[in-house]
């Protein structure tokens, strides 16, 4: 097995460095999108339920989590909202409440290929629309997005990535039924969150599935048994099964630790999957986040198996209250696959523009088995309404 | 009321797109229909039509070391895996519609049964 030597950051060409942003770019397509940021947890918004109508994060903010928005800019600045609370009126719980959302991606990037064809352009990672319309304790949610097939000639398709119908036990339990985002380990923005990319939890890859939510004050519980996303992969490669997150906060103060494990099959094979995870405190506005996850598959005829081991390290200090600046690391590693390695380190900003607009540059460098180390540099731009 | 003509607005937009997805082109899915028993199928077969030169992605060339097409390379074994583990739909996509190689001989009949077998096996490495 011939392989070349690693050469270091200096001896890559420019138009090579640019060549690998194009790169991340075509992974960052299949890659977790729209999911709740944990440590705004820091910044007293309590849990990601608190801004999103999914309970675990992720999708459409609610009115609560846009209003959070309006806070920082002020009320008078940019277009309103338009979205109305869908909490049951004590008046007339049965009347019908409606909310719509958007949920815009771009990434604008700069580079070449090997021979110097590709030119400045946008690349759309997500346009999505979706909305919640909300009877007493019933609560429907879903979307709907433009998927692009890649390499089939057809541009786009319309594809529904999460519907579900949830009912509200209690305000702290809710019991939800169809397709949605597994709950499995620390959930972060897109292309910035390592585990969940490795683990296949990317961005088209929900699940239909029963889910049942508790967020207390000091312990949160999801979980779920799901059949496969049921259209997307060959039924040989649905995934069945079980996963379950539980929380503990710890203090005051934002710091909890949490435990991930999921069991699955498919006709074509097995799953273990678990997640250690925890978020803490470090001063009155930084913040540390951390997760060691791995996972094995086993063949369900002949002997083949893939283990897996992925750490994330993430350290991050809101410079200002709209404006997270961070470091990150992250390892991943396939144990019996000839120890092929991931590496990245970088450092990023998810910054609050408007309260319409999110900018979310991030620079880091890469390096794999046995290959020189690549710069990649990203310049995400998020609508949200 | 006029929350709910945004909703009915929007309740028809998705409507109409979706009639207009049943009736785009039909793409090429990677499927689990006429492939390799389970054990019959190794990521080899496919990292040696990935080193083919007529078939292959290196020496077209496109996605050696030194060309890197589109950010793509698949000089060595791993990263062969890393890539086509990762994005199956996209490798078989573009494989199967004989989109790739750009230059060489498209993958036959034969050489697609081999990634779907693997892929429905479970996608090990080898």
């Amino acid at each position: 097995m011939k392989r070349r030597e690693g050469h270091g950051w200096k001896a890559m060409p420019l138009l090579r460095i640019a060549a690998w942003v194009l790169g991340l770019v075509l992974a960052t397509f299949t890659a977790t999108t729209a999911q709740a940021y944990p440590q705004f947890v820091f910044k007293g918004y309590g849990d990601c339920g608190s801004c999103h109508h999914s309970p675990t994060g992720g999708g459409l903010a609610n009115r609560w989590g846009l209003e959070s928005l309006d806070v920082s800019f002020g009320a008078d600045s940019g277009p309103g909202w338009g979205n109305q609370a869908l909490t049951a009126e004590a008046a007339n719980p049965y009347q019908l409440k409606v909310d719509l959302g958007l949920d815009i991606r771009l990434l604008p990037i700069f580079g070449s290929d090997g021979d110097g064809s590709l030119g400045p352009t946008v690349i759309p990672m997500l346009a999505e629309i979706g909305g919640a319309a909300a009877v007493g304790p019933w609560m429907f949610y879903g979307t709907i997005t433009g998927k692009k097939l890649e390499g089939t000639g057809t541009p786009y398709v319309l594809a529904s990535r999460e519907h579900w119908l949830k009912y509200q036990a209690s305000p702290k339990l809710d019991v939800r039924l169809g397709r949605m985002v597994l709950p499995f380990g620390i959930r972060q923005p897109d292309h910035t969150q390592y585990v969940r990319e490795d683990f296949e939890f990317d961005k088209y890859d929900q699940s239909y599935g029963l889910e049942v939510d508790f967020r207390g004050a000091q312990w949160s519980l999801f979980g779920n048994v799901f059949a496969g996303d049921l259209t997307g992969r060959p039924k040989e490669r649905q995934e069945r099964g079980a996963v379950l997150t539980v929380s503990r906060q710890l203090g005051e103060d934002g710091a909890a630790i949490g435990l991930s494990a999921l069991g699955s099959t498919s006709t074509a094979r097995s799953r273990f999957a678990g997640s250690l995870f925890g978020r803490v405190p470090l001063a009155t506005s930084a913040y540390a986040l951390a997760e060691v996850a791995a996972q094995h598959f086993a063949a369900q005829e002949g002997d083949d198996t893939l283990a897996t081991l992925a750490e994330y390290l993430r350290v991050g200090w809101f410079v200002r209250p709209q404006m997270d600046l961070y470091l990150e690391a992250g390892n991943r590693s396939l144990l019996n696959a000839d120890g092929l390695t991931k590496t990245r380190a970088g450092l990023g900003l998810n910054w609050q523009v408007l309260r319409w607009f999110e900018f979310a540059p991030q620079l880091f460098a890469e390096a794999r088995s046995n290959l020189p180390a690549r710069v990649v540099a990203l310049a995400q731009l998020h609508l949200i309404y | 009321m006029k929350r709910r003509s945004w909703f009915a607005c929007g309740l028809a937009a998705a409507l109409c797109g979706s009639l207009a997805a049943c009736f785009a082109p039909k793409a090429e899915r990677l499927s689990c229909d006429d492939v390799h028993a389970a054990t019959g199928a190794d990521f080899r077969d496919i990292q040696a039509l990935v080193r083919d030169p007529e078939k292959g992605c290196l020496d077209t060339p496109c996605h050696s070391a030194e060309t890197q097409r589109k950010g793509l390379r698949l000089d060595t074994p791993e990263l062969v895996y890393d890539e086509m583990s990762s994005r199956p739909d996209l490798f078989y996509a573009v494989l199967s519609s004989a989109q790739m190689p750009e230059e060489g001989t498209p993958w036959s009949d034969e050489d697609l049964e081999l990634f779907r077998s693997w892929y429905c096996a479970g996608a090990f490495p080898p």
